[in-house]
């Protein structure tokens, strides 16, 4: 348990110092299990309407799976403490994407089915990354 | 002659420490006479409006009567404007349709096919065969 540890803050003080006082900082959190490597200022672009969120929500992400720097990375894939990190974003807009539209054929059939379709667009603005 | 440093301007980015929501003004155009105008009349009366104004307090809604089919207007801070119809909508059509407008930032619809959209400088590094030490370089 010491050594684990002991281990621990060596890996976050490396982190902190390569990372110039977080400017060179990326995080890679999961969101319905997909990975998105973010670092901050990035919008993170997600094809469907998140549930019970408006714009304007601070987020709190805290599945992450990696802390990087450009030298050194710091991984778990069970997730990674949520005292070691703080990862928030905002949520900025709620789109959809361009209209186009699908025609849609059936075998030994002549007609066509012409389907609209505009899917929805969920737009995060990464926030805060920062080692705690 | 000096040498002098490469300014790098801050880019404001909303969202990032504060956000501001883009949309700021929101017209309502109905007819008092007109059948199309029925959803937005019934919207007006039943108080619906009423709470969406109380949830948005940061959106100015201007109701205006005029003859024509209704209309509804969003005014975006990016000075973009859009206007959307609504003749012969239900109420709750309306209110929807409202709901997702005022959560645009107003800028033209596109497809981005990449999950990160980002203006950093790429955060690991452009990858050099020359910022590695020789004895490791690959050898051809």
């Amino acid at each position: 348990m010491l050594r684990s540890s002991a281990r621990f803050s060596l890996t976050l003080s490396a982190l902190k110092s390569d990372s110039i006082a977080g400017k060179n900082l990326y995080a890679v959190f999961r969101l319905h299990n997909l990975p998105y490597l973010v670092t901050k200022g990035d919008k993170v672009i997600l094809p469907f309407k998140m549930k019970n969120v408006n714009v304007g929500d601070k987020l709190n992400l805290t599945d992450v799976i990696t802390l990087g720097s450009p030298h050194y990375t710091y991984t778990q894939k069970e997730g990674i403490s949520e005292q070691l990190f703080k990862l928030t974003a905002n949520v900025t807009e709620v789109t959809r994407e361009p209209y186009y539209e699908v025609i849609k054929t059936r075998p030994r059939c002549r007609r066509k089915k012409i389907v609209p379709v505009q899917p929805f667009q969920t737009v995060l603005t990464i926030d805060t990354l920062k080692l705690a | 002659m000096p040498i002098k440093g490469i300014p790098i301007p801050s880019v404001a980015r909303n969202g990032v420490g504060a956000f501001v929501k883009p949309c700021y003004k929101i017209t309502i155009q109905y007819c008092n006479w007109g059948g199309s105008s029925n959803g937005v009349r019934q919207l007006l009366s039943n108080g619906k409006l009423n709470n969406l104004a109380l949830e948005n307090r940061e959106i100015m809604f201007n109701i205006v009567k005029q003859k024509g089919h209704p209309r509804l207007t969003f005014h975006y801070n990016n000075d973009s404007v859009k206007e959307i119809e609504c003749r012969n909508n239900t109420d709750g059509e309306i209110l929807k349709k409202l709901k997702e407008y005022s959560q645009n930032s107003g800028n033209k619809l596109f497809k981005y096919n990449h999950k990160v959209l980002s203006i950093n400088d790429s955060v690991r590094g452009i990858w050099s065969p020359m910022h590695i030490p020789k004895e490791h370089r690959h050898k051809i």
